[in-house]
């Protein structure tokens, strides 16, 4: 029965781009040339492993070009783990190039197509010039020619490059010869025939320690043909003294059968190192006699000691029954690594449960009023329970923030090369975890917040040099979670915002007026407005003026916010919040009217009652109030919701402080009501996305409570008042 | 819950005249203003007795809110002022008809409160007819045609147009324009 | 019904491991490396053990000699999937009480054959 292994090829190529991937990372800490630390072991084995398992998985699933490539790379990487090969910039360059054709040529594969030669075979070949000067520079003798053909050293160097090229030869022949390949390799003298064989197996007394068990030897050596053993116990001692996992016993075994030595020598392959072992062709007159004489004392002694493992060939070859197999579809669906852990706490999550739900239901049975306290218990532990199973299922959609982060450092050293700026990029709290969403989508903002740092903050070795700053340029890029939040840093040690520049460039746009004066803090935010850069030259790595606006508006599509802060002439910084998760928030419930409505706490300053003489009124019919030193415009909910409030005098509401991207509102609403978690349910499955609105939820009574989305809540039904506010 | 819940399946079994070699197409039957109306039956998903909507701001009229049934929140439409005619009171008989409709391509459901249903029928295409022009105050592109059964004149509805999603996008982006 | 674990880093090696020897109608479990190895060995009395060599966390080297240790694992077969088909490789394994060896890459066939070689 052929069994098609296509099927497990989307498995070998996600899992062959995530060592890539590894290698990639732990080839970039690998040191430069400016640094002497030495190098990681820990780093090469990762690298070596990941080659190891690329090349051990193309290799099975026949993917030649792959396996031979990497086979060169992982040869290579060996020499450097064990420190004959020594590590040098060259090196690792020509080894990150090599992860860039691996990926290119898996991509191609992945499309079902072959990678052409030309792609591969430079780098390959530049690998193994490598492998040959520099294991011949540091001493050892290697005439390392991967195409020499008959190599048959035995010192350990050759050996592996010879191992590579009998593989070499079995992915490329695309046979099942592999198995006499290895056979010839322990066989001195193969292709011995015959017919009638004498074997004698003395095996040394600990063999049975490694799982080998004569027995089964001897039943495959009956599949060769008609096999009569004969055990010789000479060695076997008094019982008082007999170590019973020690086999003391030996073996002579007459075969008759028409094969060839190794097919023998093969049976006894793996325990070649614990016995002796002799294999004899014989004649057919000398292998009767031997025969004869065994069988005689056989009878002789038909219960005898000296004879108990004379078996018959044909009982000894069982065949276990095949069972049916369910073969398992393939899947194309996305899918999500899960920690064995995570899953196992979701299955004592639901166990508890189970173990709560029968509790409710024997209480159910048959209630009455007493059971009223067993019942309450009952049901706060079913809320316990449920949070906790809800909070862990989220969990499940977690993963390290380091899938984002990876990519980094790479990045930025290929762009230093490129920018001609020596800089290097510090990476903290790649373990904290973020929601899958939200990881694919944080992505490219993080990218072009570090191209934008690379480009234009870090500036040129020499002008840093004159600056008295250090001629590598630092970018932190850091993730921590606060609160419901995770909080993604970026900062750099380069020029920092030119303030003058920001305001120029505003004024020139029309953003605020020549003479006005406006908070650093608000000044910085202006960067985020559509069309804005200050960036004198214009390059191709961060292009013109456009993405910060884009940027911002990916993370506030994302629940998130973004703020920057600078110190001319010693780096900017970059904060952005994010939820953890999309799927669920803590809400601020409120009441307009007969409506709930609910806020996330995050976007929640404050909630407070004002007086008359609190409220100033400014142009038309729009009123502020101070919030320490802030004038934040007044918004009623009702109004621009339009429903019908029970308040409709500010001093009667309630003022809910929010704050959404950089900006700050007073909702006016008739009163707060409870704080919840709620699991956020989109709009737009049976109808649209509507402005203002993240989606909705559903309360504990089964109706509906529109979530209000604070930033886009602020920027449609407040953006004249907020214009307003920052020219004055 | 106590919102009582009219599995479809069942009142076409309760219908005299389901036959199965008549090939002619199931509608469901109910009342708004005092006026008959129709709806092919393989767009209806369930009729709920009438539960509050929660509004949503700023919608069209007709729009009366979103309800959840089952974790599913649906938008519904008040047939009363959609058909031209006076908001639907709600009272014990209100029911809310829920919809499978497409639109570009997506399974969407949609809500429609009618005054009361009231049986299913079975109607040969044959009779279905036409309209020339517009019935009172009803934009005609809800109407699909006319019949006669059982001694009523039936207004059967397209389903399709009753909630056009491009016409509440345009209604909300001139809103926040304002 | 003889129950084997099949243990590797790789996802696709294990996953395909897996479906030949369940397709030739053993009960299989699996293991991403010597530590799970080790746990689930101890928690079922498998009949073999099919690891591969380089894992992260706990070796196939390691995992041989850890089982080695436990009583119930003293005699149960044990065999490495490894690429090295240097001599001294294989004997590595063999050294750390291994029963055998399979190399890879090997084919549906060779693989089922030489499990059939170590079971009873």
């Amino acid at each position: 029965m052929a069994i098609d292994l296509s099927q497990f090829h989307d498995v070998f190529f996600e899992e062959s781009f995530e060592s890539l991937d590894i290698m990639e990372q732990n080839l970039l800490q690998l040191p430069t040339e400016s640094d002497t630390h030495p190098v990681e072991p820990d780093s090469l084995n990762s690298i070596f492993r990941a080659a190891h398992s690329i090349k051990g998985g193309s290799a099975t699933f026949k993917f030649d070009s792959v396996a031979n490539f990497t086979h060169t790379l992982e040869t290579l990487l060996d020499e450097m783990r064990s420190g004959r090969c020594q590590l040098n910039p060259e090196i690792t360059n020509t080894l990150l190039q090599s992860v860039d054709c691996l990926r290119e040529m898996l991509t191609i594969l992945q499309n079902n197509k072959t990678p052409d030669e030309s792609l591969y075979r430079p780098l390959n070949d530049e690998l193994s010039q490598l492998l040959k000067i520099y294991t011949s520079e540091t001493g050892t003798s290697a005439g390392i020619e991967p195409d020499s053909g008959t190599d048959t050293g035995t010192d350990s160097d050759k050996d592996i490059i010879n191992a590579g090229q009998s593989n070499r030869e079995q992915t490329s022949e695309n046979t099942t010869s592999l198995k006499q390949n290895n056979i010839q390799n322990l066989s001195q003298n193969a292709q011995i025939s015959g017919q009638y064989w004498v074997i004698t197996f003395k095996p040394q007394p600990q063999i049975l320690r490694t799982g080998n068990e004569p027995l089964r030897m001897f039943r495959e050596l009956a599949e060769l043909g008609e096999l009569t053993v004969e055990a010789n116990t000479d060695s076997v001692v008094t019982l008082n003294c007999l170590e019973p996992e020690e086999c003391l016993l030996q073996w002579t075994l007459l075969l008759q059968a028409n094969t060839e030595e190794y097919m023998i020598e093969e049976v006894f392959e793996w325990v070649m190192d614990e016995c002796e072992l002799s294999i004899e062709s014989v004649a057919e007159q000398v292998f009767s006699e031997r025969l004869l004489s065994i069988v005689k004392q056989s009878t002789v002694e038909p219960s005898g000691s000296r004879n108990p493992l004379i078996h018959s060939a044909q009982q000894l070859t069982q065949k276990s029954d095949k069972a049916k197999a369910t073969k398992a579809s393939s899947q194309n669906s996305p899918s999500i690594r899960v920690n064995t852990e995570k899953v196992d706490t979701l299955i004592n999550l639901v166990g508890e449960l189970i173990i709560t739900q029968s509790m409710l239901g024997e209480i159910g049975e048959d209630f009455s009023i007493n059971k009223l306290e067993k019942l309450k218990d009952g049901l706060s532990q079913l809320e316990s329970n449920t949070r906790e199973l809800q909070e862990h299922v989220l969990q499940i959609r977690m993963l390290p923030i380091s899938f984002v982060f990876n990519r980094f450092p790479r990045m930025v050293r290929d762009l230093s090369v490129q920018l001609e700026k020596k800089v290097t990029i510090n990476i903290t709290g790649e373990t904290t975890e973020l929601d899958k969403t939200l990881m694919e989508q944080i992505g490219d903002p993080l990218v072009h917040l570090i191209r934008n740092a690379m480009d234009h903050g870090i500036e040129l070795p020499e002008q840093r040099l004159n600056q008295g700053k250090p001629e590598t340029g630092v970018i932190n890029l850091s993730a921590y979670h606060q609160g419901g939040h995770i909080v993604i840093e970026i900062n750099d040690d380069g020029a920092g915002i030119n303030r003058e520049k920001v305001k120029q460039r505003a004024v020139q746009n029309g953003l605020i007026s020549a003479d006005s004066e406006i908070p650093e803090e608000q000044l910085y935010a202006l960067i985020f407005e559509p069309g804005f850069s200050t960036a004198e030259t214009i390059s191709d790595v961060s292009g013109r003026g456009v993405g910060m606006d884009v940027v911002k508006r990916n993370i506030a599509a994302l629940g998130g916010t973004i703020q920057v802060s600078s110190t001319e002439g010693s780096g900017s910084s970059i904060t952005i919040h994010m939820p953890l998760t999309l799927a669920i928030l803590d809400g601020q419930l409120i009441q307009v009217g007969d409506q709930t409505y609910i806020i996330p706490l995050t976007s929640i300053v404050e909630s407070l009652q004002l007086k008359a003489k609190d409220i100033i009124s400014v142009a038309g019919n729009n009123q502020v109030f101070l919030l320490r030193d802030e004038h934040v415009p007044i918004v009623r909910l009702y109004q621009s919701f339009n429903v019908m409030p029970k308040q409709k005098q500010i001093t009667d509401a309630t003022i809910i402080v929010v704050e959404g991207a950089g900006n700050k509102v007073g909702l006016m609403v008739d009163e707060l009501l409870s704080q919840q978690q709620v699991v956020i349910k989109s709009l737009e499955s049976n109808f649209i996305a509507l402005p203002g609105l993240s989606g909705a939820t559903i309360l504990g009574d089964g109706t509906v409570a529109l979530i209000i989305d604070v930033v886009g809540f602020i920027h449609h039904y407040s953006r004249k008042t907020k214009n307003r506010v920052i020219a004055a | 819950m106590s919102n009582q819940l009219i599995e479809v399946p069942e009142s076409k079994a309760n219908n005299d005249l389901q036959d199965d070699i008549f090939d002619g197409e199931q509608f469901l039957g109910f009342v708004v203003n005092n006026e008959f109306y129709g709806i092919n039956i393989l767009s209806v998903q369930e009729i709920r007795s009438w539960q509050a909507c929660t509004q949503l701001p700023n919608a069209p009229e007709y729009l009366a809110g979103v309800i959840n049934i089952r974790g599913d929140i649906i938008p519904v439409i008040d047939l009363g002022i959609r058909l031209g005619m006076n908001a639907v009171k709600p009272n014990k008989e209100t029911a809310i008809v829920v919809l499978n409709v497409i639109y570009s391509g997506t399974h969407k459901k949609i809500g429609a409160i009618a005054d009361s249903v009231f049986d299913v029928f079975e109607i040969d295409p044959d009779n279905i007819k036409a309209v020339s022009e517009t019935i009172g105050n009803i934009d005609d592109k809800f109407v699909k045609g006319l019949c006669q059964t059982q001694g009523k004149t039936l207004v059967l509805l397209n389903v399709e147009q009753l909630l056009d999603l491009t016409e509440v996008a345009n209604h909300y982006a001139k809103v926040v324009a304002l | 019904m003889t129950r084997i674990l099949a243990v590797d880093d790789s996802n696709s090696i294990r996953e395909m491991v897996v479906f030949i020897l369940k397709d030739a109608g053993f009960d299989v479990d699996e293991a991403q490396d010597g530590q799970q190895a080790l746990q689930s060995a101890q928690k079922t009395q498998y009949d073999l053990i099919l690891s591969d060599v380089n894992m992260p966390n706990m070796g196939g080297i390691e995992l041989v000699q850890q089982l080695r240790q436990l009583s119930s694992y003293r005699f149960t077969p044990i065999l490495m999937i490894t690429t090295e088909s240097t001599k001294e490789k294989k004997l590595e394994g063999k050294k750390a009480g291994a029963t055998g060896w399979i190399v890879k890459p090997f084919q549906p066939e060779h693989l089922v054959a030489t499990v059939k070689r170590v079971i009873d």
